[in-house]
């Protein structure tokens, strides 16, 4: 045994030291199936090394202190070497307050904290206050960077409009948005789920995105995930400077690295004399007329040939009417629709938002019917109505129908041009950007800097209607929505949600922001006569 | 995930450092334990249905990890597989249980038994263990053999275990 138990020892130093050859190895474990003894005595050192291994980083006890430490001493040492477990794969210890005094423990309830916000929105309206706890359950913002910290220091930079299941201090459900999530330093082990995927911290900064559709992709900054998609169809882990999204085979597909793709240090100064607080508005336009162009209608940003009378105008709630604002106007002929806009906007022309999130960076969006057999209003809905809680409902016909369309309009920073996102049906199927065909459109900025102009020419065969385009006496649905951003074109500042149901309907308990989703909360858009 | 509760998450809590050593014990090389680590905190939460709360915890805990640990080795070439299951399953038995009040108390232990440590040896371990330094870089600075080192560091271990379970014994175990 003396000789045996030398050898094993010899091999149990090997195996903590990382040395262990193969064939070591297998000696090891023929030893210890021989003999009990030898598995008790691997298990007992290796614990050991084990444990020691998790004291990476950690002051040490002198000895005199160790001897005479009292009680308290030494748990607040072994919390501290229990929190160092993180630094080889967790993030869970603090999750017991067993890192800081447990008097500033906060309710067992409480989650996170809001301990920043710019521009932040709440679904409803109301602005996002640093301080606010949140527990766990559904959290929604419709503008805005909000950032938290969990109760065990992870940061969440929530970038809206976004929806967020907060369900424990290490899990959380991104049910669209952006999110940044970093851990303390050392720390891993949060989890993000989006409809399509689920990521896995290792330790890592990374973001998460899930587009108004649902598609959602991942970005490491640093550090590592694992990505793996719903029922683990697909897995991969990535590592900084990787990103993947997930596509509708429940694959992973590789994306190029943006670091712009998300925000991620939260930017420390308000631009001075600009009122914060919540930008939103409250629909007061139900019907769009569209009147009939009797001229060609040239996409120069001059709407001196439109005719005024017919536009709609809206503006923001108080404080912010007098500088965020929309005139919208429709026309069209046998051949177009012609759309045009004048819109307030302090920091206009500057989206520089990344792709699927084009709209946040400032745009203009309308959503038109151009199928009389869908009537007013649309039955075609993505969500349930009820207070708080819309899902995906079945698609219906109406829902997917190729009749319906959304233009979505903005002005890119980077490239100098009007651009256009295509996408049809309330559920935003066979998207394109600046698709193939005759369309034109083009932005112009205010003479005052405190606005922009833009003019759309979309032509009827690219909405899939040229064999029957809407005419005179048509009343189809259709929505505005503009959305403005802050300075640097990335933050979502605020929308304005415009031509609106205002009768009962089916779904109006949804927020506005949502009504994109909700075919009955669509306004009208009657098709003038020639003439009138 | 709708009905994991706080409590499930923060027992999860309490068990991790628990959970790093089991795995640690179990198999070889850092990556490996961090993802099977981070595999059982995800099975937990996903199926803290299946735990009935007036069992103790840790036990079912480490059950889960050693469920993984087997479907890590299953999905993946067996060339890292170290000890078959029926071996990992004796070691397993071995590994040192603590309980669900006082899952830390190893750490304390541990504590006490290196405050016994001869300052050399103590040194020795910091420059390992704390500091993270090569044994090699050890080795260069005291003037002596990589072997040596090892060695040395082995012996510690092996104090340290011996010393932790005579307190285990005095404490009275897990029962």
């Amino acid at each position: 045994m003396d000789k045996d138990l030398i050898l094993f020892d010899d091999l149990v130093r090997c195996v903590a030291d990382g040395s262990a050859t193969e064939e070591e190895l297998r000696t090891l474990a023929r030893m210890m199936r021989s003999d009990p003894r030898f598995a008790k005595r691997y298990a007992l050192q290796m614990h050991v090394h084990a444990l020691l291994t998790c004291q990476m980083g950690q002051e040490w006890p002198e000895a005199e202190t160790a001897v005479t430490a009292n009680g308290r001493d030494v748990w607040r040492w072994v919390a501290a070497a229990a929190a160092a477990v993180a630094v080889t794969a967790l993030g869970w210890i603090w999750t017991l307050g067993l890192g800081g005094p447990r008097a500033s423990r906060p309710g067992a309830d409480c989650i996170a904290t809001v301990v920043s916000s710019r521009h932040g929105q709440w679904a409803d309206g109301r602005e996002v206050t640093a301080g606010t706890v949140l527990l766990a359950g559904v959290w929604e913002w419709q503008g805005g960077l909000v950032e938290l910290v969990t109760r065990d220091r992870t940061v969440l930079l929530v970038e809206a409009p976004a929806s967020l299941e907060i369900v424990n201090a290490l899990y959380a459900r991104l049910l669209s948005g952006k999110l940044v999530v970093r851990m303390a330093e050392g720390c891993s082990g949060f989890v993000v789920e989006t409809p399509k995927m689920t990521v896995l911290d290792l330790g890592t900064e990374f973001g998460v995105s899930v587009s108004p559709t649902g598609e959602s992709q991942v970005q490491v900054y640093n550090g590592k995930v694992r990505a793996e998609t719903a029922g683990k169809a697909s897995r991969r882990e990535l590592k900084a400077g990787e990103s993947v999204r997930a596509d509708e085979k429940g694959g992973l597909v590789e994306e190029s690295y943006d670091e712009k793709r998300f925000i991620r240090r939260f930017p420390p100064v308000m631009i001075p004399g600009r009122p914060s607080g919540a930008l939103y508005s409250r629909s007061r336009v139900e019907t769009a007329r569209v009147a009939y162009a009797r001229r060609p209608v040239a996409a120069d940003g001059d709407l001196s040939e439109w005719d005024r009378r017919a536009a709609f105008k809206s503006a923001c709630a108080a404080p912010y009417a007098e500088a965020y604002w929309l005139e919208g106007l429709m026309m069209y002929d046998a051949a177009n629709l012609y759309l045009a806009a004048h819109v307030g906007d302090p920091d206009p022309l500057c989206n520089a938002a990344p792709a699927g999130f084009e709209f946040a960076g400032g745009s203009v969006i309308v959503r038109v019917s151009t199928d009389p057999a869908l009537g007013w209003p649309l039955k075609g809905t993505l969500v349930e109505d009820g207070p708080g809680s819309y899902r995906l409902n079945p698609l219906t016909a109406e829902t997917t129908s190729d009749g319906i369309a959304t233009l979505v309009m903005w002005h890119d920073a980077q490239a100098g041009r009007a651009r256009l996102k295509l996408e049809r049906g309330i559920d935003q199927h066979d998207q394109q950007v600046d698709p193939p065909g005759d369309w034109r459109g083009v932005f112009r900025k205010d003479a005052d800097g405190r606005g922009y102009t833009l003019e759309y020419v979309i032509p009827w065969r690219l909405l899939k209607c040229g064999e029957r385009p809407p005419r005179a006496g048509d009343t189809l649905a259709a929505l505005w929505m503009v959305h403005w951003s802050d300075a640097e074109g990335r933050i979502a500042r605020g929308q304005l949600v415009e031509v609106t149901n205002h009768q009962p309907h089916k779904g109006e308990t949804t927020p506005p922001y949502c009504y994109f989703q909700n075919g009955p909360s669509w306004g009208r858009a009657v098709y003038l006569p020639e003439g009138e | 995930m709708k009905n994991v509760t706080t409590d499930l998450s923060e027992r999860l809590a309490g068990a991790q450092f628990d959970l790093y050593a089991f795995v640690s014990v179990l198999m070889r090389g850092a990556d490996e334990v961090a993802d099977v680590l981070q595999e059982t905190n995800m099975t937990i939460l996903k199926h803290g249905a299946n735990y009935d709360p007036s069992r103790p915890f840790l036990p079912w805990a480490r059950g889960v990890a050693r469920n993984c640990i087997a479907k890590f080795y299953s999905a993946r070439s067996r060339e890292r597989l170290v000890f078959d299951e029926a071996l990992m399953d004796r070691i397993a038995e071995w590994v040192p249980c603590v309980t669900d009040e006082r899952p830390l108390e190893d750490l304390t232990r541990l504590r006490h038994c290196m405050a016994r440590l001869a300052a050399r040896q103590r040194d020795f371990v910091t420059a390992r263990y704390i500091r993270g330094e090569a044994v090699k870089d050890i080795a260069a600075r005291e003037k002596c053999s990589e072997g040596a080192v090892s060695m040395m560091l082995h012996r510690v271990r092996q104090l340290l275990a011996n010393c932790m379970e005579r307190e285990r014994a005095r404490a009275g175990g897990c029962a």
